[in-house]
């Protein structure tokens, strides 16, 4: 019985479960390989410098989220097409604006970037668009974005570098030492001959600029050396090394809020941007009688001490020989700046003053330690000044009146000191000096003299018995009371002497003084 | 010859002797004869001045409004300033006065008239520690009690005395 029902047990072999173990696991790499896959997502590039294929990762906020499967040239032979595989669930991340660039180890002056990449070679990094459009297809940027959040919003600007330094992509734009943009890219525009920088500002900040806003570049360091004595000022670190550009609302007129790619000055410091700021300026020509004196281009130009402009050019020859004619001045140009909306009635100014000779300049030394030199414009009404040359080069002339500088001055007296004679002034202060000693020889001989024969200790003596206490002092006292007496009894006979003449022998009958009487 | 010479110059000395006038005679007054010694030695430091006409040797008498005459015969025993420093210490001692006080004492008046007035005025400055206490005019003017220049100058004396206590009474 126990036989039957052993046999009726159909028994599954064991040795089944290993194809069907193997069935599974085909499957499972079928459903992996072929079902189970991430977008295959083609990304062209200009270069594939350290892509290799199996191993170089794609990641997003440092997580991996693809593997390039393929690296091949491009069509037309001017770049190379990466084979992305994304990992599965990741089709978010494939916006129609989403970017990518390849991360490797960058060491710059103004940024050292990747350098975890030495180790685990390149990787691709992603930066999440917010189109709603699926893409799978896409064109890496040579650079990471400027700002690290993807999420930020931005207002791009154009900045006109009016220096001759040329900033550098990523330089940030700070507000009061806060970082609210940076510069994203720089170009060299023909037409104006200046670089153009795109400035992207966050959209969040971008409230704190407006229209009348200046834009300088800051270095950073600042270091002055004036009469007003040493100063220096370092803002951080970064900005030293780096440099930075500071944007400010230096007018107190609030202006219009910023658009897309409205236009900026970039002022070379902030000294310049401070003067030029919402400013035009006025054009004359000095000329100077006693060569160039130290000034430059950029030399400052003051108005009744106040700075009011610069030197533009110097030397303004019309033509170059001219600077060989010594008959001739050397002319200088000078811009004063002015407010646009002053600019006539300043002009206006200044030229009737020109007309009195009430407009006068001097070129005088910066300061006592400063090498550099300043001209000075001024009005005194009692120095008038005029000039022949009225015009030049179609421009008004300022008349110059000399004025004696610093270093004039120290010219003068070095010249008069080298023309002294030292030498027989020496001789003569050692021939008085010999004469000095002599004297104070004769003198000592003298004094010891003294000593010697005791007129010294004689004449103390001689004082001490006029003292107070003396009784020499006492008895020229006594005598000089009894004098004094005596001299007020004579008194009255002296003066009736004076009345009458011979009083002193013939009595008068007036002799009697006059008695007081109660009556 | 020599006799006859004799005789004139003798003759000459008699004739001028005949013709001179009488002995002079001076009448001194003290104000300080009542003053003691210790009193006059006293280290108080008082400084008295007086104007022109006062700093002379006679008693003076006002003759008119506008004039004052200084006596011949009538003079002050020793110098009024003197005197007149002497009586203010004597004063000062006897009410036990501190001597970290000084005074300067400017005497304008102190004089008769013929119709027997007797008139002081003077002005005192005193000073203690560098600072001025005191500041003031004193005057005093009445009839003298009897003619002539005794009752003239106990008048005089006895105003004067006055005028130093009301001096010690206003400091203290």
């Amino acid at each position: 019985m126990k036989s039957n029902l052993n046999l009726n047990k159909k028994h599954i072999s064991f040795y089944w479960f290993v194809p069907l173990l193997a069935l599974i696991i085909t499957a499972s790499l079928i459903w992996q390989n072929s079902f189970n896959k991430g977008e295959l997502v083609k990304l062209h590039i200009a270069e594939a410098t350290g892509i290799e294929i199996g191993k170089t990762l794609v990641k997003f906020h440092s997580v991996p989220v693809g593997l390039v499967e393929n690296v091949v040239l491009n069509d037309r032979l001017d770049g190379a097409v990466v084979s992305i595989r994304m990992n599965p669930n990741t089709d978010k991340l494939l916006n129609e604006d989403t970017k990518f660039w390849v991360v490797k180890p960058t060491i710059q002056t103004n940024n050292i970037s990747g350098l975890e990449t030495i180790l685990s070679g390149v990787y691709i990094q992603l930066s999440k668009g917010k189109s709603y459009h699926y893409s799978s297809e896409f064109y890496a940027v040579d650079k990471a974005p400027i700002f690290s959040d993807e999420n930020t919003e931005y207002i791009q600007l154009n900045l006109i570098g009016l220096g001759s330094k040329v900033i550098k992509n990523g330089v940030p734009i700070n507000y009061h030492g806060f970082q609210i943009g940076a510069i994203e890219s720089n170009n060299f525009d023909g037409n104006l001959g200046k670089v153009v920088y795109i400035a992207k500002i966050k959209k969040k900040f971008a409230y704190l600029i407006d229209t009348n806003s200046v834009f300088w570049i800051d270095y950073g360091i600042n270091m002055t050396f004036n009469t007003n004595g040493f100063n220096f000022n370092m803002q951080n670190l970064d900005n030293l090394i780096l440099g930075s550009i500071s944007v400010d609302n230096q007018s107190k007129l609030k202006g219009r809020q910023i658009q897309n790619n409205d236009k900026f000055d970039l002022y070379a410091n902030q000294a310049e941007a401070s003067l030029n700021k919402d400013s035009d300026s006025l054009e004359y020509v000095v000329f100077l009688k006693h060569g160039i004196q130290n000034l430059s281009a950029g030399s400052e130009v003051n108005f009744r001490g106040i700075t009011a402009g610069r030197v533009s050019i110097v030397p303004f020859f019309e033509k170059e020989t001219d600077k060989f004619d010594v008959n001739k001045d050397i002319p200088a140009l000078i811009s004063i700046s002015v407010p646009s909306k002053e600019k006539n009635a300043i002009q206006y100014k200044f030229d009737k003053l020109l007309k009195q000779g009430l407009l006068c300049a001097n070129v005088d030394s910066k300061s006592f330690i400063s090498p550099g030199s300043v001209i000075n414009l001024k009005s005194d009404t009692k120095a008038k000044c005029f000039t022949k040359t009225t015009k030049f080069r179609g421009i008004s002339v300022i008349p110059v009146v000399d004025s004696v500088s610093l270093t004039q001055e120290l010219n003068t007296f070095s010249r008069k000191l080298n023309k002294l004679d030292l030498d027989k002034l020496s001789n003569n202060l050692n021939t008085s000096l010999d004469s000095l000693n002599k004297t104070i020889l004769s003198v000592n001989e003298v004094v010891s003299e003294l000593k010697n024969k005791g007129t010294i200790s004689k004449l103390n003596s001689t004082i001490e018995s006029y003292d107070e206490n003396s009784k020499l002092y006492k008895s020229i006292t006594e005598l000089l009371d009894k004098l004094n007496n005596n001299m007020n009894e004579l008194s009255p006979t002296i003066k009736k002497l004076g009345q009458k003449s011979n009083s002193l022998v013939f009595s008068g009958s007036d002799d009697k003084d006059v008695e007081p009487s109660v009556r | 010859m020599a006799k006859f010479s004799l005789i004139i110059l003798a003759s000459m000395i008699f004739a001028l002797n005949g013709c001179s006038s009488q002995v002079v005679n001076y009448d001194r007054y003290s104000l300080i004869e009542d003053v003691s010694a210790i009193s006059i030695q006293s280290n108080y430091n008082v400084e008295v001045s007086l104007n022109e006409i006062l700093n002379q040797p006679g008693i003076v008498l006002k003759t008119s409004d506008v004039s004052l005459r200084s006596a011949n015969k009538h003079l002050w025993s020793s110098s009024l300033r003197s005197q007149l420093e002497s009586i203010f210490k004597d004063v000062l001692y006897k009410e036990n006065f501190a001597k970290n006080t000084s005074f300067a004492i400017y005497v304008n008046k102190f004089n008769g008239a013929l119709d027997g007035t007797v008139e002081i005025d003077l002005s005192v400055a005193a000073f203690k520690n560098n600072k001025q206490i005191l500041f003031k005019n004193y005057v005093r003017k009445g009839k003298q009690d009897a003619s002539g220049y005794d009752a003239l100058v106990i008048k005089l004396k006895g105003f004067y005395k006055e005028i130093c206590k009301e001096i010690v009474a206003d400091i203290r």
